[in-house]
């Protein structure tokens, strides 16, 4: 499955109004949000049909799983719907979970404030629910994304002195050949607060794929928010990043980039950093940009090219990281 | 004091929404903590008899509260339990800081919960080191989840 869908739930008393972008969608946040309000509305419907009282307008079918007796069986039996799923089920951790998800043809939305650690979700599938008016007895509820603020072009390397990549591969072949201070690779997305912490005395800035972050991110965000201040830049992946650079001339790019959801099907990808990944490896193939992501092509790193990726990085803080990158 | 294990415990009471239904009593609604929670947690008043009205649903029964609340009830009532605090949002922080200053509860956290930014005292189960503050108490959890 595909493409981005609206779910507007409703009865009487409370209304739900949910943008799902990606096949795993996560909700947190407050106590008393209507979380399992949303839940029960879903799961009303799935039961009971028009007949449930409940209003539900979705282009796919919406189904709830609020035990975790059968739940295996259950999402089996679905394709093509979304699937939501209430908190306190610890099925969601396993591993068996986890290998569902792949060449699934579902959407998910988990209701969880725990990262999971085996699921490849984005910064930007954790949302959030808010209230946004009251008319007539009905409070009408939208959901939000929960860490907006940290999307796209936000690197704001200031000051900083060291820069910690996610990744040792190319990412991190590039990021070091560029940086003027101390970068270092902290070998994997669960590792990148822990590094940061052996800097804690010095002025950090972090680069990690946004696409598959989910878990990891609150602790990020609460160190950045608590502990020290780093600045985070979170962007698809750095495949993103190169594709979105404007070193490639392909007619499809545009569009893609524009609207990756109407491309990226839950069967094939569980995560949006693996198709990018391809796809950069697909159109750069037997050209003299062919991209690899065990060790990146020095040509990503000619004057032309490198400005290319710089740019687009820095589009919100030019003058300070120029000042800080070669 | 607040004793917190962080991560994976078999002892903790995971699903403390279904626990709440199975085990809460009407007297545990009798008390100004309830009625301080229910307000300021799920935008509900407790009327004097013991109704509970629900901004958005009207009357609702105890079941109908949110799992923030719940949780927080079942700390409260249930000090012998371990409950998952990870079914508490922030806004229910200040209150398990507060039952934890009048007596001794051990919650379960598998996130990093934000208890504010005044000073808190917890000790962490995992390490057995105590902490005071949120830089302290960071550095424990990020070993644990």
């Amino acid at each position: 499955m595909q493409g981005s869908y609206r779910i507007q739930v409703r009865n009487n008393k409370v209304s739900f109004d949910v943008m799902l972008e990606r096949n795993i969608t996560v909700i947190t946040g407050f106590s008393a949000t209507g979380k399992t309000s949303l839940l029960n509305l879903i799961a009303a419907y799935e039961e009971y049909g028009k007949k449930s009282g409940v209003k539900l307008i979705s282009e796919r079918p919406c189904c709830a799983i609020r035990s975790g007796i059968g739940w295996y069986d259950k999402i089996t039996k679905f394709q093509n719907s979304i699937i939501f799923i209430e908190e306190g089920l610890s099925f969601v951790h396993s591993h068996e979970f986890a290998k569902l998800l792949k060449g699934n043809t579902n959407y998910f939305v988990l209701v969880t404030r725990e990262g999971l650690a085996q699921v490849p979700y984005s910064i930007n599938s954790i949302i959030g629910i808010k209230e946004v008016s009251k008319k007539e007895n009905c409070v009408y509820n939208e959901s939000y994304k929960y860490y907006d603020a940290l999307t796209e072009n936000s690197l704001h390397l200031g000051l900083s002195n060291v820069l910690i990549v996610e990744d040792s591969c190319s990412g991190y072949d590039f990021f070091s050949a560029c940086f003027n201070g101390k970068c270092i690779s902290a070998n994997g997305k669960s590792n990148i607060v822990q590094k940061t912490m052996e800097h804690i005395n010095e002025q950090v800035a972090i680069m990690a794929d946004g696409a598959a972050i989910g878990a990891d991110v609150q602790k990020l965000m609460y160190y950045k928010g608590k502990i020290a201040n780093v600045n985070v830049f979170l962007p698809e992946s750095f495949e993103w990043i190169i594709l979105k650079s404007g070193i490639l001339r392909d007619s499809r790019l545009k569009s893609i980039l524009q609207n990756p959801c109407k491309y990226i099907a839950s069967e094939e990808y569980v995560s949006w950093e693996q198709y990018f990944t391809d796809l950069l490896v697909e159109l750069t193939k037997e050209t003299s940009l062919s991209y690899k992501k065990s060790h990146l092509n020095k040509v990503y790193l000619l004057e032309g090219n490198k400005s290319k990726i710089l740019n687009l990085l820095s589009a919100t803080d030019s003058d300070i990281f120029k000042m800080h990158l070669f | 004091m607040l004793h917190i294990i962080f991560g994976d415990c078999e002892e903790s009471i995971y699903n403390t929404s279904v626990y709440f239904d199975n085990v809460y009593e009407q007297e545990w609604f009798n008390t100004d903590f309830a009625r301080t929670i229910l307000r300021e947690v799920d935008k509900a008043e407790l009327t004097e008899d013991g109704v509970i009205k629900s901004y958005c649903f009207g009357v609702i029964p105890p079941e109908k509260i949110s799992g923030g609340s719940k949780t927080l009830l079942l700390m409260k009532n249930c000090k012998d339990e371990i409950f998952n605090a990870s079914t508490c949002g922030d806004n229910c922080a200040r209150f398990i800081l507060e039952i934890a200053r009048k007596s001794d509860i051990t919650i379960n956290l598998r996130h990093i919960m934000d208890f504010g930014d005044a000073e808190f005292e917890a000790y962490v189960e995992n390490s057995g080191v105590r902490v005071k503050n949120n830089q302290e108490y960071f550095r424990q959890a990020i070993n644990y989840v």
